[in-house]
């Protein structure tokens, strides 16, 4: 004996599942269109941010005379550009671990990242030759995110003194795994052959940096004492 | 001399201790670097993705496809109205009792003030073998009549209750466990479904817990409420797949034809219903009134024990009864409610492992952040960098999902509640969060802890668990 079966209520239940479910992809779907469009928006923005800076250094230059004026201009402008790569790195590292983004949208959004990062690297280099700027540290980490054991920790601690140093500490991460020529000319250049591996100011520092060793080797190249410094 | 001796040991175990934890942070520490350093591979990435993406849309589309199944009887299904019955059938009450000492006397009591015509009753309980008053108490306890059996290692509440079934005049039986009550209507209220059909072979209680007095018998509470309300809708569709122990009613003529309990099962109250779906017979739920109250688990431990007996049953009893899935014979029940029980296995198994890929894994991260700053946290703290935007949602298909999910399951609880007269006060709102949270990841823990028992083949020997 053959009991009741719901048949069509079985095919109504699927046919409500599947429409929630096609409700939900197409949400995603335009989800990740918008943080593709707000990715890209930022680095139209960074873009106009290099050109401007550029051309602010191009007419000091021009101009030959240091403008105390002209570098207050230009300290705000460097000041602003370093916060948005930072929002932009800080939205790259959250995309790369959503669901939705492709491998391909990922490669791109990193490359135009660490073109800009390298860009404002040199702009800074730069522009300090020409005025006082604000007392900070550059630091250039190399790492790669496939064959590296210490450059999770090394990055935790970079970011560790990010925290502690804020604006003053500007990191640039340098991923080896994207391929950009660029980051090979300065991987040459600082005659690195392992990650991780640091650059602060002039010296490199190969292997996982220590937390004090780091802290000490910050603070030595801030022109000024610094509070943090002391503790 | 002593003294020293006994410095010695202290300086050894806390320098053992100091090697074990160190080892450990050494291994946790170099576990993440691996784990950081695979994350990037290529083929990890794809076998991890393509895992927990298909995990997780399994889950999804199970979880939602059933949440909306239930959903039609609720708003399609209508309730039938029972009459209740001129004549007063002989009604037989058994009593399994085994050191109950605390609750025997309230619980046959419960019985002696039943609604119903005191000649109709027949009142047995089994004392099997307590150590404990409850035969003396049983004897003094007028108008029953008492089976007194000795016990043997490993016999479970079926041996008594067969002993007691055995000795049962009435057309319809009712098991009741001896940490329970039963309201005075319960009879009146039950009866009634039996004369559907004569395949009607159970009607199964409306429990709720009684009186709780901590947060983890609240917490129960809650949960019998929304599986009382599950349990009436899925009756609709004759779907029941357990007879609890605290007052279901059995038709005594098919109860016997089918040889009563099974005293070898984990859960017996529970494979008697599957044996009854596989014999084409109706497990009903009382779906107004019925009330019977059972004492909940008042430590994880007595907790513990008790869903060792149910999960432990109920893997038992998808594993013996497999073959009703998916088997036109047994319409919806082999369509809906088997599948249903066996997803909810993998559901558990699942839920466990997302839990602890989206939530411990970040987690031990953070812990490792720590670590590696030495704890010096106050940068963090005065810094934390929190940028919620866009970007911050991830899984939004998923996420969607999930809402969707929550906002059936509200309408459940909410249903639930009301069904039950449970009226909801700003002092329950902690116990909810809790019960929303916490609680249906221990529930999974416990499963999983009770399955990988089963996997070992260890024994569920009664005295150890608990009903």
């Amino acid at each position: 004996m053959a009991r009741e079966i719901l048949k069509r209520r079985y095919l109504f239940v699927l046919i409500a599942t599947v429409i929630v479910f096609s409700l939900g992809v197409t949400l995603g779907i335009l989800v990740n269109e918008t943080k593709s469009r707000i990715m890209e928006k930022e680095i139209a923005t960074q873009n106009m941010d290099d050109l401007s800076l550029q051309l602010q250094l191009t007419y000091l230059n021009f101009l030959d005379l240091n403008s105390s004026e002209g570098c207050k201009v230009m300290n705000a402008a460097l000041e602003q550009s370093w916060k948005n790569l930072a929002t932009s790195y800080g939205n790259l590292i959250k995309y790369k671990d959503s669901f939705e983004a492709t491998d391909e949208d990922i490669r791109y959004f990193e490359r135009n990242d660490l073109l800009n990062n390298i860009r404002y690297w040199l702009l800074l280099k730069e522009a300090k030759t020409y005025c006082e700027l604000q007392d900070s540290v550059a630091v250039l980490f190399f790492f790669s995110e496939t064959n590296c054991d210490e450059c999770d920790s090394q990055s935790q601690l970079l970011e560790h003194y990010k925290r502690v140093f804020n604006e003053r500490f500007l990191l640039f991460h340098i991923n080896m795994d994207i391929g950009e020529p660029m980051a090979q000319i300065l991987l040459n250049q600082y005659d690195i052959n392992s990650y991780p591996s640091i650059v602060i100011g002039v010296d490199k520092f190969s292997g996982l940096t220590g937390k004090d060793a780091l802290k000490e080797e910050i603070c030595k190249r801030f022109k000024y004492k610094q509070p943090e410094c002391e503790k | 001399m002593r003294k020293e001796k006994h410095a010695n040991i202290m300086f050894l175990r806390a320098y053992n201790a100091g090697i074990t934890a160190k080892s450990l942070l050494t291994a946790f520490a170099a576990s993440l670097a691996m784990s950081e350093r695979l994350k990037n591979k290529p083929l990890y990435k794809v076998f991890m993705g393509l895992s927990t993406d298909i995990l997780l849309w399994v889950l999804y589309f199970v979880a939602l496809y059933f949440s909306i199944f239930i959903l039609t009887i609720f708003v399609f299904e209508s309730e039938k109205t029972h009459k209740k019955p001129h004549t007063c059938p002989l009604v037989s009450i058994i009593i399994p009792a085994w050191n109950e000492e605390k609750s025997i006397r309230e619980t046959v009591e419960s019985t002696l003030h039943l609604n119903y015509p005191q000649d109709k009753l027949q009142i047995i309980a089994v004392n099997h073998g307590s150590d404990d008053k409850t035969g003396k108490i049983l004897d003094s306890i007028k108008g029953i009549e008492v089976l007194h059996i000795t016990r043997k290692k490993g016999d479970n509440k079926a041996v008594a209750f067969n002993k007691g079934l055995a000795r049962a005049e009435g057309k319809f039986v009712a098991c009741l466990d001896a940490d329970s009550v039963v309201s005075a209507e319960a009879l009146n209220d039950m009866l009634p479904y039996f004369a559907e059909s004569e395949k009607v072979a159970v009607v199964t209680p409306s429990m709720l817990i009684k009186s709780p007095k901590n947060l983890l018998q609240w917490l129960q509470k809650y949960e019998y409420i929304v599986s009382l309300f599950v349990k009436r809708l899925s009756s609709h569709i004759n779907c029941i797949y357990v007879a609890p122990g605290p007052f279901s009613l059995y038709r005594t003529s098919i109860l016997k034809e089918l040889g009563g309990f099974d005293e070898k099962a984990i859960a017996e109250d529970m494979e008697i219903v599957y044996r009854l779906q596989k014999n084409q017979y109706i497990a009903k739920q009382c779906l107004k009134g019925g009330y019977s109250y059972v004492a909940a688990p008042n430590t994880i431990k007595e907790l513990y024990k008790q869903r060792q007996r149910w999960y432990g049953g109920s893997l038992s009893n998808i594993y013996q009864y497999r073959k009703l899935a998916f088997n036109r014979r047994y319409g919806d029940f082999g369509f809906f409610q088997m599948p249903k029980n066996l997803m909810g296995v993998v559901t558990v198994f699942t839920t466990l492992a997302l839990f602890a890929y989206f939530a411990l894994w970040p987690l031990a991260r953070k812990a490792y952040y720590f670590f590696v700053i030495r704890f010096e946290i106050m940068p963090y703290l005065l810094n934390p960098n929190i940028n919620l935007n866009i970007f911050t949602l991830k899984n939004v298909q998923g996420a969607f999902v999930v809402l969707i999910l929550m906002i059936i399951s509200l309408i459940f609880f909410i249903c639930a509640c009301r069904m039950a007269n449970e009226k909801m006060q700003k002092a329950t709102i902690p116990v909810l969060l809790v019960f929303f949270t916490v609680y249906p990841l221990m529930l999974c823990v416990m499963y999983l802890m009770v399955a990988f028992k089963k996997m070992l083949r260890q024994d569920f020997v009664w005295d150890k668990m608990a009903r």
